[in-house]
């Protein structure tokens, strides 16, 4: 049941996605051949124009590419809320599946539009760039700025650094769905409700996390990148954040999935 | 056997009650008329029993299974707003219950979309919404399910439109099955009804059968009705 709840969950989307996908790579291939042809022709006043154009692209590309995480994001909050909590959910609440699937595709479903996004903005950054090269050289750039560390940790850094990438957008739609599962339990303004909860949740968070980073041994030490003391010490703190993102993230989940599970309250 | 047993269900928002203790037991193969005023619990009952609300306490079995998947997959449910996914066209909508629904009949489901004239290819939303509460109805009634649970089925929809669904109610229940339909238009139902609940602010003041209140007060249902509830 799950796989097909995960295929409407992704049908319902897949439409307005789309249309930003192909405008972005429209964009970065405009770009690609506004810059061919700036490469190949003398400057007149026609190629002025084009170089005219083709900043507009170059622009449009980082604005494009954030338009469509935010998106993403929007509209996955908008289709948990839409799709469970208000008339939909009428439908989807009496399927013969369980609140933990139902969740759990939406969930699914925004890892799978988020991993999407960063492919699409990948490949966009990519045909602009006329190749792939620019990785390389961002790969060089980013070694060169810790060359004075230890390998071992920078190896430790970049994996950590790469989970927490994969996790902080998972936690806070954890977060978002905690919000919503508690704001649905009051009997007047739920929205409004799950928006306060947000915010509760955020403080409570942030007050946690002030006091875990102040009880850290040598919390007040200030960390120099080249610094291989300092550079190790990082990378066992960022481990710490991993693992409270990673338990924080899971509590928040589960304590969702009871919630709307036991106490499901469509009024 | 019964097929659905509440016993001391109780229901609260807030300060207000909305179920107190009812207690109620459904039969098989009927058709039963659950009446009362605005406000008077019907939704909620209907609601606690198709899984879209948890009771406060008491105890609520559906074929001798708590509230859940098992229930839910007997269950059909209608709702008193409409909760099809607009976005899709009807036919999506029918290939969406069979995809979840096993006990879903796709071919009853056509042959009712083609005697009421609507489009499969037809949008939901661009659709009025008394054809989009046909299409909601003509998709749980294309279910073989063992309970329907129909809430405020005919409210929305034009007199000659209200006769097609009570036919359409009447022709596409199993015998097996049970059909709560809740409504405050009597008179419409009355003559397919086989049993009655009226429930008033949260408690069931009489569950009987149509006969036994015609023999017993010598009125109709509805006049009967007019009676007890009035204001």
């Amino acid at each position: 049941m799950l796989g097909k709840l995960l295929k409407y969950d992704l049908k319902a989307e897949y439409k307005t996605y789309g249309i930003l996908y192909i405008v972005l790579i429209l964009t970065s291939f405009l770009s690609l051949i506004t810059s061919k042809i700036l490469d190949n022709y003398p400057k007149n006043i026609v190629v002025e124009v084009v170089e005219l154009i083709q900043k507009l692209f170059i622009a449009g590309i980082p604005v494009l590419s954030f338009a469509i995480f935010i998106v993403t994001l929007v509209f996955s909050i908008n289709r948990f809320y839409k799709n469970l909590l208000k008339d939909e959910g009428y439908l989807m609440h009496t399927l013969p599946v369980s609140t933990s699937q139902l969740i759990l595709s939406k969930f699914i479903a925004f890892f799978i539009w988020s991993i999407a996004a960063v492919a699409v903005v990948f490949l966009a950054v990519s045909i602009a760039a006329g190749g792939f090269e620019w990785i390389n050289i961002f790969a060089q750039g980013y070694s060169k700025g810790f060359a004075g560390v230890n390998q071992q940790d920078f190896i430790k850094f970049n994996i950590y650094l790469i989970i927490f990438i994969v996790l902080t957008p998972l936690a806070f739609m954890s977060h978002v769905y905690l919000s919503f599962a508690i704001g649905q339990l009051s009997s007047k303004n739920r929205l409004g409700m799950s928006v306060l909860t947000f915010v509760v949740i955020y403080f409570v968070e942030q007050i946690v996390s002030t006091i875990i980073t102040l009880l850290l041994p040598n919390s007040n030490v200030s960390f120099e990148y080249n610094s291989d003391i300092g550079f190790s010490k990082l990378t066992d703190y960022m481990l710490i954040g991993v693992i409270i993102t990673l338990l924080v993230a899971a509590a928040m989940y589960i304590v969702s999935n009871v919630i709307l599970t036991k106490k499901l309250n469509l009024e | 056997m019964s097929l659905a047993v509440c016993k001391n269900v109780r229901k609260t928002y807030g300060n207000k009650i909305a179920l107190n203790d009812v207690s109620l037991e459904i039969e098989g193969g009927k058709i039963i008329g659950l009446l009362g005023p605005n406000g008077s619990g019907k939704t909620t009952l209907i609601k606690i029993l198709s899984g879209l609300l948890t009771a406060d306490s008491g105890e609520i079995t559906i074929s001798d299974n708590p509230i859940g998947v098992k229930t839910k997959k007997v269950v059909s449910y209608l709702p008193e707003r409409t909760y099809i996914n607009e976005w899709m066209k009807v036919k999506e909508m029918i290939n969406f219950f069979a995809d979840f629904y096993d006990d879903f009949d796709v071919q009853k489901a056509y042959d009712m979309l083609t005697r009421l004239k609507i489009n499969p290819n037809d949008k939901l939303k661009t659709m009025s919404k008394g054809t989009r509460e046909k299409v909601q109805l003509i998709l749980v009634m294309s279910r073989n399910a063992e309970l329907y649970l129909l809430d405020e089925p005919i409210g929305g929809v034009d007199p000659a439109a209200r006769d097609y669904i009570l036919d359409t109610i009447l022709k596409n229940y199993n015998e097996n099955a049970s059909v709560i339909i809740s409504t405050h238009l009597i008179s419409d139902i009355e003559n397919i009804l086989d049993d009655i609940i009226f429930i008033k602010d949260g408690n069931i003041t009489l569950h009987s059968t149509v006969d036994e209140i015609r023999e017993q007060h010598g009125k109709s249902v509805d006049a009967l009705f007019r009676e007890v509830f009035a204001c």
